[in-house]
């Protein structure tokens, strides 16, 4: 082989390779930025950081009226127990308040979300690590990168070998489910610090929510009653925290009094704040009800 | 512009070959020299326009002694030679070492006021030694000064500018008439080029990146590592190192030759040396060979006796110095000093005819001397580095390995950077180096089809937001 025609065909493979990606890629459209994202159904993955950037440029907005802000302890609150708006679930796993900021913001200037649910727990507001890239993600990702490869295998491997969704188009997904905690499970003992930029860039997500006509409503995570023992004195002291630091809205606590026996029937927890799927069924419904006497209250 | 990016890939180098390659053809040598001296000067200026003004200076500065040492007779053109490195020297200090020296002496200064560090020009290191071995060629009569034009050409070549390898004007400044190649080679040296290109874009973007997660991730790590936990973290970042440095050298050979211009190779797998010296013969390959002819000859010669101590006197200080090349900071001395150390050991073992260790321990004991050297390269103080070499031999929790459990919660994928991890252990203690295997290239299907996987699959790892920076622009 010359090295003229090597060059010609190393390059033309090359461009040929990409151009076909490239173009699947749009077909596809995973993340809804190249085409109209109105009435689509796009679901995350594994990949779950970038695809959410991804999605909340474009098919968040264009698709939902309402949010929940929080951490892994509110990714199975599946959005079809709310009534009167359509929720796009923003938790994550291992999230935490500045990676949950970065997030909105990118839906914000095209959104118009009427109702917002904030989790409220200590260990979101602990940190502000922006993980797996998540500083430094661009659109242009869509085009062929890790992230998008995985959800694109994913999505591929879900045509060949269909199976029980896990992940679904309102941006929540179910927890791997194992046995219930053993009934004097505690968990680790929380950090009673707080990161005062992680806290910064939750309220400014709140104050950014409200300034475009939000309405906010803060949920407390109900933790397992003998995690919630073993922790009160963080648990409520970051509470009062709160209160303090965020800015002023109705807040629903699950960990009151009168959500006790919720909280100690270990069949609704996976671990001392993960709950499992009648667990998230049980309290999506009870929020749904206090949210609305919340939000006619106000 | 970083050579692993789309801009430089897609655009610049593209962009550059074509308008050069038809010059040469169109109007002649002089023609593609001085585009590829636009072309090299609007590289460097995208890092930040105003270092253009002190390389320039640097550069005519330079020009303009090597003519004054030519045009003068001993003893004047030797102090002409010792003012021009002296000029040099307090040149790089300013930028690079003066608040590094200043702290030394903080008692001199009133309390609370220190040294600024001022923001020292991209590749500064780089430039100035490839100007003090034109000077020092210069003076021994190997070199004429050239012109100014060749002498910026030669300086400011947008290949080996920013980080290396370190090209000597005797060995460049002849292939300027063949920017943009000649008519019987040019195809060859263009998919031989593209070739150790992609080799080079590969082992950055995907080998030392992949590394890079897991070595950042342990010396992240807030709890204590185990033994096992340190050598897994500290092998992953001389792996980091070695990939990020010799895939930069690649691409720097590779873009070169694909406008016909050869210049240094830098790296031959040096992971497979079996003493220190080889490894230096086969790390940086370039530093070594001005190392050995800059700095520890002259010393060397400075002694008035040779004996096997001077010459070990003069490993030592030159490799110190070496080290102290690498950046303004007393971790990077240790590395020197430690090298200096191992070199000076290794050649009295040597000369002393010592039993040779059997090959497979001498590689064993060389990878561990060099790993621990290297844990002091990335620390940020000394007192850090000490810190992780006590670590790599604490005897309590030898096999712990909690922290590499915590590597895939945290983001360190392992279905995604696993592959490219495994690979490139390989890749490094047992493959060829990517040097000869562009010298063995034939354009052949096989290659073919590595050109293009290597390509797609380091554009991939481009575009997902992971890329760091090249280790090696610090200096």
């Amino acid at each position: 082989m010359s090295a003229s025609l090597w060059l010609a065909m190393t390059l033309g493979l090359i461009a040929l390779l990409i151009g076909l990606h490239i173009l699947l890629a749009w077909r596809l459209d995973l993340f809804g930025i190249c085409r109209d994202p109105h009435g689509r159904t796009l679901i995350t993955s594994e990949h779950e950081r970038k695809a959410k950037y991804l999605l909340n440029q474009a098919y968040v907005p264009a698709n939902f009226d309402a949010l929940i802000i929080g951490a892994s302890a509110s990714v199975n609150w599946h959005s079809n127990y709310f009534t009167g708006y359509r929720f796009y679930n923003e938790s994550i796993e291992g999230g935490d308040a500045s990676e949950e900021r970065r997030l909105v913001e990118q839906a914000l200037p095209q959104g118009h979300f009427k109702v917002a649910l904030v989790a409220l727990t200590p260990r979101v507001t602990a940190l502000h690590i922006l993980q797996d890239g998540f500083d430094q993600v661009t659109r242009t990702e869509v085009l062929g990168s890790i992230s998008s490869l995985g959800v694109e295998y994913d999505a591929v491997m879900d045509r060949i070998h269909p199976h029980p969704p896990t992940y679904f188009p309102d941006g929540s997904h179910n927890l791997p489910v194992h046995a219930p905690p053993k009934p004097n499970f505690t968990g680790e003992k929380l950090d009673p610090g707080q990161d005062p930029e992680a806290i910064g860039d939750y309220r400014r997500v709140v104050e950014e929510l409200m300034v475009h006509g939000t309405r906010i409503v803060y949920v407390a995570y109900p933790f397992y009653g003998p995690a919630y023992n073993y922790n009160k004195d963080v648990i409520e002291n970051y509470m009062h925290f709160a209160a303090t630091e965020m800015p002023p809205a109705p807040i629903i606590d699950f960990n009151a009094p009168e959500y006790a026996a919720f909280r100690n029937d270990s069949t609704n927890y996976l671990d001392e704040i993960h709950l499992s799927p009648t667990g998230a069924d049980k309290l999506c419904r009870m929020l749904n009800e206090r949210m609305h006497e919340a939000l006619h209250d106000q | 512009m970083l050579f692993a990016s789309f801009p430089f890939i897609l655009v610049y180098l593209p962009i550059v070959i074509v308008v050069c390659i038809a010059l040469q053809r169109l109007i002649g040598p002089k023609a593609a020299q001085a585009w590829i001296l636009a072309a090299s000067v609007f590289f460097y200026a995208t890092s930040k326009p105003f270092n253009l003004v002190l390389i320039f200076a640097s550069i005519l500065a330079n020009w303009l002694f090597a003519r004054w040492i030519e045009r003068t007779e001993q003893p004047i053109k030797k102090r002409i030679l010792v003012a021009a490195l002296v000029a040099n020297v307090v040149y790089l200090s300013t930028f690079k070492y003066l608040a590094f020296f200043a702290s030394l002496f903080a008692f001199a200064f009133p309390r609370g006021y220190s040294v600024p560090a001022l923001p020292f020009p991209l590749g500064i290191s780089f430039f100035t030694v490839t100007q003090i071995m034109y000077l020092v060629d210069c003076y021994e009569g190997i070199l004429t000064s050239g012109t100014l034009f060749d002498h910026a050409t030669f300086v400011t070549f947008f290949s080996y500018v920013i980080s290396g390898p370190l090209a000597r004007a005797k060995r460049m400044r002849h292939q300027f008439g063949q920017f943009g190649g000649q008519s019987d080679t040019r195809m060859e040296n263009l998919a031989r080029g593209f070739f150790h290109f992609s080799m080079g874009l590969f082992k950055k973007a995907v080998f030392a990146d992949s590394f890079a997660r897991v070595a950042t991730f342990g010396y992240n790590s807030t709890t204590q590592l185990s033994p096992f936990e340190a050598w897994v973290f500290s092998v992953a970042y001389a792996l980091q190192l070695y990939f990020d440095f010799s895939g930069y050298s690649d691409m720097a050979i590779g873009s070169a030759m694909m406008l016909g211009i050869e210049i240094p190779r830098n790296f031959d797998a040096p992971y497979k040396s079996k003493s220190i010296i080889e490894f230096w013969q086969r790390w940086h390959i370039s530093l070594t060979n001005f190392i050995t002819s800059y700095l520890f000859t002259p010393i060397v010669r400075s002694f008035k006796t040779k004996s096997l101590l001077n010459s070990t006197v003069a490993i030592f200080i030159a490799m110190s110095i070496a080290g102290l090349w690498h950046g303004a900071a007393w971790t990077f001395v240790v590395f020197g000093c430690l090298h200096g150390a191992y070199l000076g050991i290794n050649q009295f073992w040597r000369k002393k005819k010592m039993p040779m260790l059997p090959a497979f321990l001498s590689w064993l004991v060389t990878f561990i001397l060099v790993v621990i050297a290297f844990v002091y390269f990335g620390a940020q103080t000394v007192g850090q580095g000490t810190e992780r070499v006590i670590a790599l031999f604490n005897p309590t929790n030898a096999f712990g390995y909690r922290n590499l459990g915590m590597m895939s919660v945290e983001g360190v994928s392992l279905h995604i950077y696993g592959l490219p991890l495994v690979l490139g252990g390989f890749a490094a203690f047992l493959g060829p180096s990517s040097e000869q295997l562009a010298r063995d290239f034939r354009p052949s299907a096989l290659n073919c089809a590595c050109a293009v996987i290597l390509t797609i699959v380091a554009f991939v790892f481009i575009n997902s937001s992971i890329p760091k920076p090249f280790v090696y622009f610090r200096f």
